[in-house]
């Protein structure tokens, strides 16, 4: 026969406090976990995708309202540009501007002609902002100057 | 285990799908509070019984097809609830090393060594008063060794006699008087020292 220990017995008011803590109710918190815990995984079926498809298709294409936001802002951006360029020379006295004064206003231009002495000179003798700065101005060019 | 309750397992054994989650409910509600009894009780925390209790029902639902009928499904029970409370516990107690509530966990190298303890004679708890030493004794059980925990929440709130404990821990019963008499030693020396412990409120 096996010889067990003697069991030491706890005090009966201790044994009795051990037993007033037994018997808690779980929480209905318990459920819910476990209930997630051991719902198998289900299988998406195929039609889902079908659905889903064009969505994620949607969402990888640029949206035209967002291509139409950039090109309005970027037109936007050119015509303030060009509005602040054609604006800047506008309001200026042409007295400031003698160099081109002769252009813009007939009289000035043929007392200009008069006391300047015309020079033909060819076009490769102009540095490329010497020739767009013509050009602007109405310059003819390829011998028409 | 009633018969009923034998048929309850094996319906869960067989069943698929919604008829499992609906038969596994009937089981949960058999078991439940009993499972979450001993993780609070061990962890000494709702939060962590709550974890504890979840690993529990989770794990006895993903293998219950397993059980043999070997032994007592009840104690097959228990013994997956006790190792997940012990787990917990002691994952919790990783991060606080040091604490207070680890000193009689973790003084022993082997706690649950057959060697004898000379067990407490003086009982310096019977001037408590009774709720006081529900309390005491709640934060004696989340203090010392979980695996002495556990024993006692087996014996002592489950009923369990030795017979079922040994079977439930996977061991004999000469082990079990043993191991139950460390507990109460355990138990006995946790409420001493806060019985004279002066900073103890109360």
């Amino acid at each position: 026969m096996e010889n067990h220990p003697e069991l030491d017995r706890l005090p009966e008011s201790l044994e009795a406090s051990l037993r007033q803590l037994g018997g808690v109710r779980a929480p209905d918190e318990l459920w819910q976990r476990v209930a997630l815990g051991i719902s198998e995984p289900v299988e998406a079926p195929e039609e889902l995708w079908r659905r889903v498809e064009p969505e994620v298709q949607a969402v990888a294409r640029p949206r035209p309202i967002l291509v139409f936001r950039r090109v309005a802002a970027a037109a936007a951006v050119v015509a303030v540009f060009a509005l602040g360029f054609l604006l800047s020379g506008r309001d200026k006295p042409v007295s400031s501007q003698p160099a081109f004064a002769y252009y813009e206003r007939t009289e000035l231009r043929d007392a200009y002609l008069s006391r300047a002495i015309p020079m033909e000179v060819q076009e490769n003798q102009l540095s490329p902002a010497a020739r767009m700065l013509a050009g602007s101005k109405g310059a003819a060019l390829e011998g028409q100057l | 285990m009633a018969d009923s309750d034998l048929n309850l397992v094996k319906r869960c054994q067989r069943a698929r799908g919604r008829a499992f989650e609906t038969a596994y409910r009937e089981l949960y509600d058999l078991y439940s509070s009993r499972i979450y009894t001993i993780c609070l009780r061990v962890t000494g925390n709702e939060e962590d019984a709550l974890d504890a209790a979840q690993e529990t029902l989770v794990t006895l639902a993903r293998r219950i097809k397993d059980f043999a009928f070997r032994s007592r499904f009840s104690s097959w029970v228990y013994r997956i609830a006790v190792n997940a409370a012990i787990d917990v516990r002691r994952r919790r107690l990783a991060g606080q090393r040091g604490s207070v509530t680890t000193v009689l966990a973790s003084g022993d190298a082997d706690p649950l060594a057959e060697a004898s303890v000379e067990p407490e004679r003086s009982d310096p708890l019977t001037h408590l008063a009774d709720q006081e030493s529900v309390q005491a004794v709640r934060e004696a059980l989340a203090s010392i060794n979980p695996r002495f925990s556990s024993l006692l929440v087996l014996r002592y709130m489950e009923d369990l006699s030795y017979e079922e404990i040994a079977d439930a821990l996977e061991c004999s019963l000469g082990t079990v008087k043993s191991r139950l008499n460390r507990a109460h030693a355990a138990l006995r020396e946790y409420l001493t020292r806060q019985g004279e412990d002066p900073a103890k409120p109360g």
